[in-house]
């Protein structure tokens, strides 16, 4: 079987036999840490990035696939327009690396873009803080812009997505990444404005969120068009920052959405939400409500009990079973980076054996959370070997 | 019209209605009504330290008492945290200068969110609780690097310093940051919190402590100031 058709089984789309071998965030993980990058773009510049050279990063991605064999593509997501890339080149200097702006007929400007630390770097997301300006809903639609599905493609800005299908569509299973859209439409707002939103107006919020969600839905239009197979969704307002009663007004209609859509499409929906768990199962079951194709659960943490066996628990009990697939979620740091090589076996036979045996093998491996940089390249391809030798259908 | 209506009534408030009515502002997320009675009690004369105490601490202790009972959630809580410093932000000032002398602050801390990370709640929630507990508090924001933390503690004189991050990447930066103050030769108590963090974390990078709750923080900064 190849490794989208391992995924797509278990999906419910064929027999199960081997287990699906994933890693989440790969490209996030793998390439911003530099040792990593080292590892896998075989001397090319780290600058290709930020300058979007789709060629060069298909060869990295293509050497990261070879070594690690995992089932997926991560990361088939939009990139800048081609008319930016064309008119933006890196530019290395003795002092630094440059990004200029080319463009025809304009004011030629660069700035300076930076080397990932040796340690790597986590995503920062940018701080936005556009409560000054959204203020109605009118300022809603005004601000807050739409962007056809057909506009991405003809702009370009899904590049990337067809250049990932087109090279290992056939093999692996394409995954596309939205920002889900109550988390989205907070980052616009910036965090503690969007606090205040939930408990002093809601009804804005909830036009910026349905908004928000009119345009990730053009995203996933645009994904579905290019030949991606499924969509990651994280969302952060999940856990108990926000009311059971907050989510099911505010956020819940607009993810239900985006869910419906990308299902409509033949996309499998995985929600990666935090916060829930056994401690928060009134999210989790809210979160079932939806019926996205995935769940993915973090790993436990600091007593917060997001074990695969509860979940299994749970959705068996919901007879959800047929229609939800699992992620494992073996822990990031405490198992992968710190844990002893028995410790990394033991667990990854546990999750598996629950995965397979008591969830009927609709259920891909992975772990809970982007594997840090600080992870060695030898310990990764550990965890990945054993999750293949386990994995693999018994004779 | 509303206002004026209130501000009629007001004026014709107890000391104790006062108080009542700024617990009340903070246990219903209303930080203009915190505001607005903060300033009777100030025009009315009622000692600024006491309308703290008893009406903008208990109320938002009973929020506190509240979330713990998961009875209402973290947005929440954030926002009476906020109607109560908004109301903390107008009668701190009016105590009498003698007076706040005699009451010092619990301690100084600084407190941020590491570099690369932009998760705030954990470390806004604590920052405001320290704040309602007596302690002089520093926020530098989020995504702030070692040296950051660093600046600001020398410069407000930092008891101890709060460095929170929420996710296995960024974690690393709160080792940094100890290190800095230790090359420095600062004593400043080094605290760490989030939800990657646990004690073991905490003894690896040398930190002083390790929060795992708004509450442990609170306690652990007292423990830290005896």
């Amino acid at each position: 079987m190849t490794g989208k058709e391992k995924i797509l089984a278990a999906f419910g789309e064929g027999s199960p036999e081997d287990i699906p071998s994933v890693l989440n965030y790969a490209n996030l993980a793998l390439w911003r840490g530099p040792h990593f990058w080292n590892d896998f773009a075989e001397g090319k510049p780290w600058w290709i990035k930020d300058a979007w050279d789709i060629a060069k990063l298909l060869e990295v991605e293509e050497t990261m696939q070879r070594k690690l064999d995992i089932d997926w593509v991560w990361g088939a997501t939009l990139c800048p327009s081609r008319e930016w890339r064309k008119n933006h080149i890196v530019v290395p200097t003795a002092r630094a690396v440059y990004m200029r702006d080319i463009t025809p007929g304009a004011e030629v400007w660069q700035y300076i873009i930076e080397e990932p630390p040796p340690e790597g770097i986590h995503s920062a997301y940018p701080n936005v803080d556009l409560s000054a300006i959204i203020k109605t809903k009118e300022d809603v639609e005004k601000y807050v812009y739409v962007e056809k599905a057909e506009k991405l493609i003809e702009e370009g800005k899904t590049d990337w997505v067809e250049a990932l299908v087109k090279k290992f569509g056939n093999e692996k299973f394409i995954l596309s990444e939205i920002e889900s859209p109550l988390e989205a439409a907070c980052d616009f707002m910036g965090p503690m404005p969007s606090i205040r939103l939930f408990i002093k107006n809601p009804t804005l919020l909830k036009k910026l969120v349905d908004r928000t969600a009119d345009a990730v839905i053009e995203q996933i239009k645009a994904y579905a068009k290019m030949g991606a197979d499924g969509m990651w969704a994280w969302e952060w307002y999940t856990g108990e920052i926000i009311s059971p009663a907050q989510f099911e007004s505010i956020g819940k209609p607009a993810i239900q959405r985006c869910i419906r859509a990308a299902q409509q499409l033949g996309l499998k929906y995985i929600f990666y939400p935090t916060g829930v768990g056994k401690d928060w199962q009134a999210g989790f079951e809210s979160i079932l409500d939806m019926k996205p194709d995935g769940i993915h659960l973090e790993e436990s943490k600091k007593g917060f009990d997001t074990d695969l066996s509860w979940q299994v628990n749970v959705l068996k009990t919901r007879g959800l079973e047929d229609e939800i697939t699992l992620f494992g979620n073996v822990d990031a740091v405490n198992i992968v980076q710190e844990g002893t090589s028995e410790d990394l076996k033991s667990e990854i036979r546990r999750q598996i054996d629950i995965g397979r045996d008591e969830y009927r093998g609709r259920f891909v491996m992975d772990v809970g959370s982007p594997i840090t940089p600080e992870t060695s390249f030898e310990r990764l391809t550990e965890y990945i070997n054993l999750v293949r030798k386990h994995g693999t259908k018994r004779q | 019209m509303k206002d004026k209506t209130l501000k009629k009534e007001e004026t014709s408030m107890s000391q104790e209605e006062i108080f009542d009515g700024l617990r009340n502002a903070v246990v219903n997320y209303d930080d203009e009504g915190a505001k607005r009675l903060a300033k009777e009690a100030i025009d009315k004369g009622v000692d600024p330290l006491k309308a703290i105490q008893e009406g903008l601490v208990k109320g938002i202790n009973q929020v506190g008492e509240k979330f713990g009972a998961k009875e209402i959630f973290l947005s929440e809580l954030m926002i009476a945290a906020e109607a109560c410093l908004a109301g903390m932000d107008i009668l701190k000032p009016q105590i009498k200068a003698e007076i706040r002398a005699n009451v010092k602050p619990l301690g100084k801390v600084v407190m941020g969110t590491v570099y690369g990370d932009i998760h705030f709640i954990g470390k806004n929630l604590v920052a405001m609780m320290l704040e309602a507990n007596g302690f002089e508090v520093h926020d530098i924001g989020e995504d702030q690097p070692a040296e950051a933390f660093v600046k600001k503690a020398k410069e407000v004189g930092a008891d101890i310093v709060g460095a929170s991050a929420l996710t296995t990447t960024t974690r690393l930066e709160q080792e940094k940051i100890v290190k800095a103050f230790r090359e420095k030769g600062l004593k400043t108590k080094i605290i760490i919190g989030g939800a990657v963090v646990d004690p073991a974390w905490a003894e690896t990078v040398g930190a002083d402590g390790y929060a795992k709750n708004l509450q442990d923080a609170v306690n652990l900064a007292k423990q830290l100031m005896k």
